[in-house]
């Protein structure tokens, strides 16, 4: 058992610790951490930490998640498997690869999928390449501290030209990983016209307090198509950062919902790059906070750095109890990314009052051509819908429900997969449900 | 074709650029707390005046030029600008139009205003400052009859010392931010109004603001009250000369409007906005706000910003009082180099308040157009509610339009609305109207008042047509 200490302790601790077989990763991890170190925790001082304080984090006592063989796992997997459809499951305890909990079966030959360790190994130069693509430190000093303190997570390669039918069901369980600190990153490269769909899922088995920093790379050659599901259901205790980071090149398309309903503090950046020409991308969110003290922090930007690509950012989301949510969209418009389109969106409900939003929409534009709008709202159920339904015998309690549905459904409609849908509505439901 | 009258107009040079030789009583450029003392003393102000002004000095010497603002500019030495600076006249008081120094008259004539005509004719009263003195004020006879108080704030110092220590500060306290301290350590003069319970103001009352001195910083004060009941309308406008070093001009308005109380407030800013390579200009950094501090009362802004090559500005509508009215209607441009950073805040804290923001950004040339804002509802703030409106058009693809709204909601019954959007005039818009026989330039001109109309109509008579004007000067074809 490690001597328990505070986190930045901790961390510089971690980095004299470096266990990492490759001579280059355990530099590169050192330099990052020792910039994370330097930069600090973020804090409300900082714009895009204004409205979420996570200087707890920096007290805390926090150690390395290890790998746990608790007997209760194949039943929490086999709970969470997708019903009605073939899908590969990948399973990560702690942020460790289980191999014997997941299911392969369905990959593609030509296709690579293991974990980022095994990758390290097998795929060394690849891998290195994306490790090492910077990141603007002052932005996302998380992802500093996650390739510091690596500890495992998904590699997946899509040749040239294949699709992958099957989605690919990551599953993050964590168990019995009381003040641990898990930074698991995943990495994704979608080949020219190639295509598949994921499903990123972070469960909690227990009520451990728990660090996740997560980050997902996504890359996306011409024409590739990239769908990618997630779901935050961490425990109440948890803290989760994750950070995502898109690079879409000429005519690729990449989808993202997200459904967060969990985690004490959840904090997700996605920072999604237009690179190429006619690259399209859709980024959504609904949140449901319904116990109190949670808080929920979205930040989002899109870079239109060249021309003709298109946006779509949707996040809504419904408040009750003492919870608060933050939203930030920036659509970032560099000079001569003309015929840019884009839309964002931040819609919320408030069900108490002493909910709370901070909601900010951003738009920088550096080019004339385009066409740009968002919209915001802050409020509640229409009441004339509410009156209607009413009038019709249709009780309050199923009529609220059913007018709270409808306005998850512009987000959840954007889940194409069917089967991905079903699973994501019922773990909606049944968060909506638990408040009545 | 097109493209010619958009070089045409664009290239334009500034129309009001000219310096009037008139000997300045300035004091040396710098600041010190014997500057502040020296300016208090010069006009002999009491006591209360003082001490307000030396804390403000106190604590602006802790503060840091904020930097949070999408605004790039070379850095402000504030040893270098003198903090007061008298036209030589002033020593004789003019009592009249008739004892104004001609030069001075003659540069209002320049403007396009000459100030008896325009009084006479568009029922204006206008107390205008050249400089840092109002050198002439008219209609009070009119004004006094019905007991309105429209002077200059150091006559208001003079005359109503208690009503100015009863409410300098009370909207904009001297620790508010960088600019507004320095402001309240140095300001020179402004306009005093104050409109008694019951009263509705008999006129539309207006400031015309010129910088000229070279060198010379200029930091009005304006401190609008509304009793109970009352009503006002205020205009301000301004224009200024050419030159080639960047001014400072760092202003603060302050309105309080008390129960069933309403204050309309309309700006046409034309300072001088640099050349095409961006030299020269004005920095124009300013606070306004205004305070609903009664039930019913109602307070709204209206601004025109085509000037200045720094603009730094968020009228901001504090609704304390229940079922007050907010309302800020805004028209940004920005040309060659200019740089605009405004918007507005609005603070709901009664219950049933209710704000519009209606912002409408134009960049063209090289101009960078920021519309900042901030809705915020309290707790307390039941049934608040906000529609906010603000669209940017692009003229050029080497100018930049940027949002950054700031919705922020503690109250479940708040309902809150915003809507942006960017883009440049359609091809096919143009098309239409070239179509039906309209020039270019006629058709973008439509186009453009079309896009900038919401504003336009809040704007009083007298100054919708400047607006156009300025407009149509600034913008009008510029789309290629």
């Amino acid at each position: 058992m490690n001597t328990v200490v505070n986190l930045p302790t901790w961390v510089a601790t971690c980095l004299t610790e470096q266990s990492a077989e490759q001579d280059w990763l355990r530099a590169f991890q050192k330099q990052q951490g020792a910039a994370f170190l330097t930069r600090g925790f973020p804090s409300r001082r900082e714009e895009l930490w204004k409205y979420t304080d996570v200087s707890y984090l920096e007290k805390q006592a926090l150690t390395k998640a290890r790998f746990d063989q608790a007997e209760t796992l194949p039943a929490i997997v086999k709970k969470h498997r997708l019903k009605n459809t073939d899908s590969l499951s990948v399973v990560f305890v702690n942020g460790h690869f289980a191999p014997l909990l997941s299911d392969l079966g369905l990959l593609p030959a030509t296709a690579i999928l293991c974990s980022l360790q095994e990758a390290l190994t097998a795929h060394a130069e690849l891998v290195k390449s994306y490790l090492m693509m910077p990141v603007n430190l002052e932005r996302h000093p998380f992802s500093y501290l996650n390739t510091a303190l690596l500890s495992d997570g998904l590699f997946l390669q899509v040749p040239k030209n294949i699709q992958i039918k099957a989605p690919i069901h990551v599953l993050y369980l964590n168990v019995n990983a009381n003040q641990a600190v898990a930074c698991p990153r995943n990495l994704i490269i979608a080949e020219e016209g190639s295509n598949v769909t994921l499903l990123e899922e972070h469960v909690s088995a227990g009520a451990e307090q728990y660090f996740s920093n997560i980050q997902t790379d996504i890359h996306t050659s011409p024409n590739a198509e990239v769908n990618y599901y997630k779901i935050q259901n961490e425990g109440l205790q948890t803290t989760h950062i994750a950070q995502t980071f898109i690079h879409q090149q000429q005519d690729s398309r990449v989808k993202m919902v997200s459904l967060e309903v969990g985690a004490h503090l959840a904090r997700d950046d996605v920072y999604v790059n237009l690179n190429e020409r006619g690259a399209e991308c859709s980024i959504n969110g609904f949140y449901a906070l319904n116990h109190d003290d949670q808080h929920i922090d979205n930040h989002i930007q899109i870079d239109h750095v060249a021309p003709h690509g298109t946006s779509l950012m949707m996040y809504k989301g419904i408040l009750d109890k003492k919870t608060h949510a933050v939203f930030n969209g920036k659509i970032f418009v560099h000079a001569g990314a003309q015929k840019t389109q884009s839309n964002q969106a931040n819609h919320n409900l408030l069900l108490s009052n002493s909910a709370q939003v901070d909601t900010k929409p951003e738009f920088e534009i550096y080019a004339d051509d385009v066409k740009c709008a968002h919209g915001d709202t802050v409020g509640q159920l229409d009441t004339e819908s509410l009156f209607y339904l009413r009038s019709r015998g249709i009780e309050k309690d199923a009529a609220l429900k059913l007018l709270t549905r409808a306005f998850a459904d512009d987000v959840m409609s954007r889940i194409t997969h069917t089967a991905i849908a079903q699973y994501m509505t019922e773990l909606l439901s049944e968060t909506l449900s638990h408040d009545n | 074709m097109a493209n010619n009258y958009l070089k045409q107009v664009v290239n334009k040079n500034y129309e009001y650029g000219f310096v009037t030789a008139i000997e300045s009583d300035a004091l040396p450029p710098g600041l010190s707390e014997e500057v502040v003392r020296e300016i208090s003393r010069r006009k002999n102000e009491p006591e209360f005046m003082l001490q307000w002004r030396l804390r403000a000095y106190q604590h602006w010497l802790t503060l840091k030029e904020p930097e949070w603002a999408h605004l790039h500019y070379a850095k402000i030495d504030y040893q270098n600008i003198i903090y007061y600076s008298a036209p030589k006249s002033k020593k004789d008081g003019p009592k009249s139009l008739d004892e104004v120094d001609p030069k001075l008259l003659e540069t209002y004539k320049k403007l396009g205003i000459p100030l008896h005509e325009q009084a006479y004719l568009a029922g204006v009263a206008v107390d205008a400052v050249f400089d840092s003195v109002s050198v002439a004020t008219t209609f009070k006879a009119k004004l006094a009859e019905v007991g309105v108080i429209f002077c200059s704030f150091s006559e208001a110092v003079q005359k109503y010392p208690e009503l100015v220590e009863k409410y300098l500060g009370t909207v904009v306290p001297y620790r508010d931010n960088f600019f507004a301290t320095l402001n309240s350590a140095v300001f020179s003069d402004g306009s005093f109004v104050y409109i008694p319970k019951g009263v509705r103001c008999p006129m539309e009352l207006s400031t015309y603001f010129r910088i000229n001195a070279a060198n010379t910083g200029q930091f009005e004060r304006t401190l609008i009250v509304a009793e109970e009941g009352s009503y006002v309308s205020y205009l301000e406008g301004c224009t200024a000369p050419m030159r080639d070093e960047n001014q400072l001009h760092a202003a603060v308005v302050e309105l309080v409007a008390l129960d069933n109380a309403q204050i309309k407030y309309s700006t046409v800013q034309n300072w001088y906005p640099g050349d095409e390579e961006g030299r020269g200009g004005i920095y124009n950094f300013v606070t306004k706000r205004g305070a609903c501090r009664g039930v019913n009362s109602k307070i709204s802004w209206t601004q025109i910003e085509t000037g200045s090559a720094i603009t730094w500005k968020y009228p901001s509508v504090i609704l304390q009082g229940d079922n007050s009215v907010g309302e800020f209607y805004s028209v940004a441009l920005t040309n060659h180099r200019q740089q605009a950073d405004t918007g507005t805040k609005m603070i709901h804290i009664g219950k049933n308040t209710r704000s519009t923001i209606i912002s409408k950004g134009i960049s063209a040339g090289f101009g960078q157009n920021t519309y900042r804002g901030l809705v915020r509802v309290l707790p307390t703030a039941t049934n608040a509610r906000n529609y906010t409106q603000c669209d940017s058009l692009l003229l050029s693809s080497t100018c930049g339009a940027h949002t950054f709204p700031y919705i922020e909601v503690k109250n479940k019954t708040a309902q809150i609305e915003h809507e942006a959007s960017t883009s440049k005039i359609g091809e096919d818009q143009l098309f239409y109207c070239r179509q039906r026989g309209l020039s270019a330039e006629d058709a973008v001109s439509m186009i453009v008042n079309g896009f900038c109309k919401q504003v336009f109509k809040e704007l009083p008579m007298e100054f919708a047509v400047e607006a156009q004007k300025l407009l149509e000067v600034s913008l009008e074809g510029s789309v290629g």
